[in-house]
């Protein structure tokens, strides 16, 4: 399949307005005159497949002559057949809604094979539909005017070489891609000349570290220099070290020469001086000054002798004029001792007078007290009345005892108020017990009235009789009884007799309740009992007699033929009741008729019960007179009980009395012993104590200021004895008491003191003035003595010559010592040799010489000096320079770091190498490409070119190395394109297109869209170039655009299946 | 005879240069300065714990050429030491440290015997008994290049029957990878009579022979990918009848490795990462607190190739581990020197070669010039003709090797293909 162009509809495109072109044909020509539209058809195909081209390409552009829509739309197919609706608008119509910008609107829809629609994007569209070729080369060779197709520069371009000569990979734009790529990678590494570049930077870091080493290979030879020079300096410095030295000796020398010199000259003058001096040996030290010191003293005591001499006289003087009162003086002491307690006793008399009066007032007190216990009393009584515990201990026991009795007697009186009313309560209980009692009995007696035995017992035991017959008699009838009114008969029998032992039993019981208690009310206690008894008897016959009866009756009943029997029981029954009942109280009973009554057994019956009921009554009045009985009988107990209580309280107070009358005389005996009033109460008594113990108090009191008078009486009495036996002698006279004369001697003995002290002072004195003197004496002996020693010591006779012998000593010494200093200053720390060199030089220079000489030395050493310093900075330098390459070359690693550059450019180099050598084969193969494919693309050509121009020339060729086109003609000359007439120039290139166009076309057939371009054709060219275009036509679509009719006609007679559509202007 | 014990080492380069890296952090770069030096010490550490009686030093003690008054300066302080304590030293000096190359002027400690250009003899001792041992004797180089047959000159006395030691810098049977300074055969050493031959000047340690011991105890820090390995010293206990028993002790502070990584079956370059990171582990674990250096070669066929190959997912790879890896304290560091891709895409070149295509057509021509010496060369001259023209490139250049070019060759080959692969992909 071919790509084709099925429809164009232009809404507005040049001066063309919706117009719609089909062109379903491999062959259309469009035919017009001029300005019919042709180019601008063209035009618009272009526009649609590559896009509308901008403003700046006016003329390619089409605006429509009166502006509105721009643009419009193809309907195309591509090689699967697949159709393509393209869309493009300059200026869209109104109420397009199509994507784009403001130059231009688009849509490109595609319906692929499943009819689906899809929208694709113009990069998509050139792929797929225009199989990637551009715009350019479409222009160039599939649409193209007669303009196109003489320009040649198309056959130089690169674009087209690659298309040429690359098809074989697929396109040749991924080769020029992939030589893009590469220049560009090359190009960041590395460019001849370059300076941006990953190499170049790497290259100028290499060569800065290479200035670096090279300045760095230079220190090695200056450290041997440096080391050199080191050396040399050392030696230098050692050298100069020592002359420095030697100089400095010198200096030394002649400075202590010049410093001793004066010293020395005193020496030599010292050392002649003392030749003149005469020699003593061992001359005394001090000599002199002794002298001198014995002599003051000698002159000092004779003085000090005569003072003494002088002061012992006065002293004796005063001694004798003093007088004294010896004995005074030695009783001084004693009357010390007085005098010091007289204060003591004056307090004592005072003292004496307040106890007086104070012992009076006690007297008083204790008469009062006296007065208010008894006018009696005297202090013996009060002495008397102890006040002990015990007699408090036995008052407070009267008191107590009273007050018990008090209490007891109070206790007993309620307790007889309470016994008297309990037995005047029982009385009453007793006297109403007794009513009811009473009232009892009378009832019983009217109500049991019937009972003909008054005895209780009587009437039960015929009760019981009468019961144990009716049982008889019922058994009787019970036997007898074959029919029924006998039965009934028997039955009524029974009733009646049941109800008759029942009256019976009833009023037994009664009487035996009542009989029993009438009796022992009466006082009968053994009567009430026996008839009780008699009773009871009576009332178990009743009672059995009428089980009797019942039986008997029954048994009667069931024996009818022995009724004889049964009329006997009857009888019995019959007496029964009336020795029971005083009269009958049944209608059968009371009628009193006997036979009757057997007959009737119903009636009996009846009647038993009645009599029943009266006995069941009975007993029950029996009980209930017991019962009132039992409570008389208790009532009098209690009664009995409460009067013994009410004598027992008599008796008791009684007793307590008594007790009372004991104590009252026990009392006041007590009170009597203690001559107290007999009437006094306890507490009074206790009151008393009080008042006794305030006595007692004073009494001792009183006794205590006895004793203290006595005492303090004594006191004075002993002063004033001691007083007398002191003053013996002395007394004083009459009206003066002891003290006031004690007071005299004292101030005489104070006055006597006085004097007597005063004479133990002279006396003292005295004695110290006579020691001193014999003193005195004795050192004066010493000292004449000494005097006489030192002369002889001193070689001298007299004092005159022992002051000169010394004054001559004394100055030897002083010049033995003064040479010795000095020749110590001169010559210490010198050795013999240097002594003598010393004494030379000092005996044969002058002091200006040495002074010359020591300055001219001292110039040198200091020359010496300065050169010794500056050699020390000399070497202090060398030392650093040679430390500092020392560390340099320590942290030095420059060279590492130009190894590292290195292979790392190695690394660039490497890359680039790869790229650049890939490059290069890609090149190379490029170029085999062109000399193997051109021939190709130019065989297909010249055979085209061949039929065009009717077999005039054979051949294209190319030329390798420049891409000139030459064309052999059939004569074998060879020419070249630009030497060939206009038309058979533009066969030429029409020939190479439509070999491009095949040999481009490997992957997509594309429209060939031709516009006029056969105008320099002559016919039979034209035929020839159409015989060829019918050729063409089989590979792809062709639209021919002419404005002549006879290349139209032409067409139609060449290729009759061809379209044609007229176009009008 | 008394036994004793000493010391061989030999090239000690010190301060020399480590080749082939880039991108070096400072830190790296300062241990990596550091450890021909460390070395050292170790073997004045080595020397003093193992009691020796003297150590011999084989030549080259350091790079004349790079005259680094550092390492003459670390040497003599290094001397002192063993001076300190009694420790004789015997060297010679080799092709990098001729007598007449420049040298700054240290004194020589007096533990240290340094031989003459002549050969020259003298007696060792026993350190503890000063009893005579050995007899030690050696020639230095007097200028850097001896081509002189020095072996012959060393006879044995015949009078002593001391241990003798030969202390020698040479090619021995001519080792191509070195320079054939002083070359001497093997059968030469033997005939002299000599005991133990410390050599120097090979790199690689080797036992040429173990009686006559003839020892190349190798370099003592490796400073390039061709010196993998643990570098150091022998120590030679010498016993009563004079047989003598090597032990090496490594000396070096920073090892270095060449590795191999395959490609296939990874997916991403995440794996790629992981697998690089795990190598590194390994290494880590092998070099036991001394700072590694690795090369890796990556290999085959996957399609990570690609990208590989095209861009700098390699380069961005590489710095990533290399970051991350800095962080490591410095000896337990393990740096990537370089990553070698020799992978392959999963084309079939022999399919593509047969392909009429441009491609095909490109890889027709290389293998074209891959056989063609002329043509190859002329490409490659052709294509880095821009390069030639910088001075430091151009030397760079003119040291590569028609295998270089060849090989450059291979990998433009492989760069085009996935150039172009890339590119028809999208097309």
């Amino acid at each position: 399949m071919v790509m084709k162009i099925h429809k164009l509809h232009i809404e507005g495109f040049g001066h063309i307005q919706q117009r719609e072109f089909d062109l379903d044909e491999n062959v259309t020509i469009l035919y017009g005159p001029n300005e019919a539209g042709k180019s601008t058809v063209l035009g618009f195909m272009r526009s649609m497949l590559y896009g509308i081209p901008s403003r700046t390409y006016t003329q390619e552009r089409y605006e429509p002559v009166h502006s509105g829509v721009h643009g419009g739309s193809m309907i195309a197919s591509d090689e699967e057949g697949t159709k393509w609706l393209i869309e493009r608008y300059a200026q869209p119509p109104e109420g397009t809604k199509l994507q784009g910008g403001r130059s231009e609107r688009l849509r490109i829809t595609r319906t692929n094979a499943e009819g689906n629609l899809e929208q694709l994007t113009q990069s998509e569209m050139e792929r797929i539909l225009l199989g990637g070729m551009s715009r350019e080369m479409f222009k160039q060779i599939f649409a193209i005017s007669l303009t196109e197709l003489q320009e040649v520069a198309l056959l130089q371009s690169e674009e087209m070489s690659s298309f040429l000569f690359h098809a074989g990979i697929g396109g040749g734009s991924s080769i020029v891609h992939a030589e893009r790529k590469l220049t560009a990678e090359m190009d960041k590494l590395y460019k001849p000349r370059g300076r941006n570049q990953e190499a170049a930077k790497i290259i100028q870091s290499i060569e800065k570290l290479e200035d670096t080493i090279a300045e760095s290979r230079l220190h090695i030879g200056r450290f041997n220099e440096l080391a050199a020079e080191l050396e040399r300096t050392d030696k230098h410095l050692a050298e100069l070290e020592q002359l420095k030295s030697k100089l400095q000796a010198d200096v030394t020398k002649l400075q202590r020469t010049i410093s001793v010199r004066e010293a020395w000259l005193k020496l030599q003058e010292v050392k002649m001086e003392l030749a003149s001096l005469p020699v003593f040996s061992q001359f005394p030290e001090n000599i002199v000054e002794r002298w001198n010191m014995t002599q003051q003293e000698l002159s000092n005591i004779h003085l000090t002798i005569n003072e003494l001499q002088r002061t012992k006289d006065r002293l004796l003087l005063e001694i004798n004029s003093i007088t004294l009162d010896e004995p005074l003086l030695e009783q001084s002491a004693i009357i010390d001792k007085l005098y010091s307690r007289l204060e003591n006793y004056e307090k004592r008399k005072e003292e004496l007078t307040q106890l007086k009066a104070e012992k009076e007032s006690l007297q008083l007190q204790l008469s009062r007290i006296l007065r208010q216990i008894n006018a009696a009393w005297n202090e013996d009584d009060l002495q008397s009345f102890s006040g002990a515990v015990g007699e408090r201990e036995a008052v407070r026991r009267y008191a107590e005892q009273f007050a018990n009795y008090d209490r007891e007697m109070d206790h007993l009186q309620s307790d007889l108020q309470q016994s008297r009313r309990r037995l005047s309560a029982a009385e009453m209980e007793v006297k109403s017990a007794e009513v009811r009692l009473s009232e009892s009995v009378a009832d019983g007696k009217n109500q049991f009235s019937m009972l003909k035995p008054a005895d209780e017992e009587q009437i039960v035991s015929l009760w019981n009789e009468l019961q144990y017959e009716l049982d008889r008699w019922r058994e009787q009838k019970m036997t007898i009884v074959s029919r029924e009114q006998q039965q009934e008969a028997e039955i009524q029998f029974s009733r009646k007799m049941r109800s008759l032992y029942v009256k019976l039993f009833t009023g037994s019981a009664v009487f035996t309740v009542i009989m029993p208690l009438l009796l022992w009310l009466s006082g009968t206690t053994w009567g009430a009992a026996i008839s009780a008894a008699v009773l009871l008897a009576v009332d178990v016959l009743l009672l059995q007699g009428l089980k009797n009866k019942q039986t008997s009756t029954r048994r009667g009943s069931f024996n009818k033929t022995k009724s004889r029997e049964q009329n006997g029981a009857e009888e019995r029954l019959q007496q029964l009741l009336s020795s029971l009942f005083h009269h009958p109280f049944t209608a059968a009973g009371r009628s009193g008729k006997a036979d009757n009554f057997i007959i009737d057994a119903g009636e009996m019956e009846r009647e038993l019960q009645q009599i029943r009921l009266l006995m069941d009554r009975f007993k029950h009045f029996i009980q209930h007179n017991q019962l009132l009985r039992r409570d008389v009988e208790s009532a009098r107990s209690r009664w009995e009980v409460a009067r013994a209580e009410v004598e027992r309280v008599l008796i008791e107070t009684s007793a307590q009395e008594q007790k009372f009358e004991q104590l009252e005389q026990d009392w006041e005996a007590w009170l009597v012993t203690r001559k107290l009033e007999p009437d006094l109460s306890p507490e009074a008594v206790l009151d008393i104590f009080a008042f006794t113990e305030q006595g007692m108090d004073i009494v001792h009191r009183i006794g205590k200021l006895d004793h203290r008078l006595a005492q303090t009486q004594q006191d004075c009495e002993l002063f004033e004895d001691a007083c007398c036996a002191v003053l013996e002698g002395r007394r004083p006279e009459e009206g003066v008491s002891a003290a006031a004369y004690l007071h005299q001697i004292g101030a005489t003995l104070e006055e006597q003191k006085g004097r007597k002290q005063e004479w133990d002072k002279l006396r003292l004195q005295k004695d110290a003035v006579e020691t001193q003197l014999s003193q005195n004496r004795d050192r004066l002996q010493q000292l004449s003595s000494l005097q006489d020693r030192l002369l002889q010591e001193g070689q001298a006779s007299d004092e005159e010559s022992l002051l000169r012998n010394a004054a001559a000593a004394e100055r030897r010494k002083q010049l033995e010592q003064e040479a010795r200093h000095l020749s110590l200053a001169i010559y210490t720390g010198l050795d013999q040799t240097e002594q003598e060199e010393l004494n030379e030089l000092l005996t044969h220079a002058d002091g200006d010489e040495l002074e010359r000489e020591l300055e001219h030395s001292r110039s040198l050493l200091r020359q010496h000096e300065m050169k010794l310093t500056a050699l020390q900075e000399l070497r202090g330098r060398l030392l650093q320079e040679r430390e500092s390459i020392e560390s340099l070359h320590h942290k030095d690693d420059h060279l590492q770091q130009l190894e590292e550059q290195r292979t790392a450019l190695a690394g660039i180099v490497d890359q680039y190498a790869v790229m650049a050598i890939c490059g290069e084969l890609m090149a190379r193969t490029q170029k085999i490409y062109e000399e193997e494919k051109q021939p190709q693309v130019l065989k297909m050509a010249s055979s085209y070119f061949w039929a065009m121009t009717g077999g005039r020339y054979v051949r294209i060729v190319m030329k390798v190395g420049h891409k000139e086109l030459l064309v052999e003609h059939n004569n074998g000359s060879m020419i070249e394109s630009a030497r060939l007439s206009r038309g058979t120039a533009e066969q030429l290139y029409l020939a190479m297109r439509f070999a491009l166009a095949d040999s481009m076309s490997g992957l997509t057939k594309l429209p060939l869209l031709f516009d006029d371009i056969f105008v320099n054709f002559d016919a039979a060219r034209l035929d020839g170039t159409l015989t060829v275009l019918q050729q063409v036509a089989e590979m792809h679509q062709i639209v021919l655009m002419t404005c002549h009719q006879h290349v139209v006609e032409q067409i139609k007679k060449v290729i009759p299946e061809s379209k044609l559509i007229t176009l009008s202007s | 005879m008394q036994p004793f014990r000493f010391i061989h080492a030999a090239d000690l380069h010190l301060d020399s240069l480590f080749i082939g890296l880039s991108g070096v952090t400072d830190q790296v770069r300062a241990h990596l300065r550091e450890s021909t030096f460390a070395a050292l010490e170790n073997l004045v550490q080595l020397g003093v714990e193992e009691k020796v009686d003297f150590i011999v030093l084989s030549g080259d003690i350091y790079d004349a050429g790079q005259s680094s008054l550092r390492a003459q300066l670390r040497f003599q302080e290094a001397m002192q030491q063993l001076e300190h304590h009694g420790i004789p030293v015997y060297m010679i000096h080799g092709n990098h440290d001729p007598l007449d190359s420049p040298k700054a002027n240290l004194r020589v400690p007096s533990n240290v015997h340094v031989f003459g250009p002549e050969v020259e003899k003298v007696i060792a001792c026993h350190r503890g008994t000063g009893e005579p041992v050995a007899v030690v004797g050696g020639v230095s180089y007097r200028t850097s290049s001896i081509t002189d047959n020095l072996a012959l000159s060393f006879t044995r006395d015949s009078a002593s029957n001391l241990f003798h030691i030969a202390i020698l810098h040479a090619n021995v049977d001519g080792n191509n990878e070195h320079d054939s300074y002083a070359p001497c055969t093997r059968n030469d050493l033997f005939r002299s009579g000599f005991d133990y031959w410390a050599l120097g000047h090979i790199h690689k340690r080797q036992v040429l022979s173990v009686s006559p011991a003839i020892v190349y105890p190798g370099n003592i820090q490796g400073r390039h990918i061709k010196e993998t390995g643990p570098k150091g010293c022998y120590v030679v206990d010498v016993n009563e009848e004079s047989k003598c028993s090597l032990t090496f002790h490594e000396l070096a502070n920073v090892r270095w490795y060449e590795e191999e990584l395959s490609i296939d079956g990874m997916q991403t370059e995440e794996d790629l990462k992981l697998n690089i990171e795990e190598l590194l582990d390994v290494i880590r674990e092998k070099s036991a607190r001394k700072m590694s250096l690795v090369r890796i070669h990556i290999t085959g066929r996957g399609i990570l190739h690609h990208k590989l190959e095209a861009g700098y997912v390699l380069e961005d790879l590489l710095q990533e581990i290399r970051r991350r890896e800095a962080l490591h304290p410095v000896h337990q560091l393990v740096w990537i020197e370089k990553i070698k891709v020799a992978t392959s895409a999963e084309v079939d070149h022999q399919l593509l070669i047969e392909e009429d295509s441009f491609l095909g057509e490109l890889f027709r021509l290389g293998q074209k010039a891959e056989r063609d010496e002329k043509l190859g060369e002329e490409i490659v001259d052709s294509a880095l003709a821009p390069l030639a023209e910088n001075r430091h490139i151009r030397q760079l250049l003119n040291k590569m090797s028609h295998e270089d070019k060849i090989n450059l060759i291979k990998r433009a080959k492989e760069m085009a293909a996935a150039l172009l692969h890339d590119h028809s992909d999208l097309g």
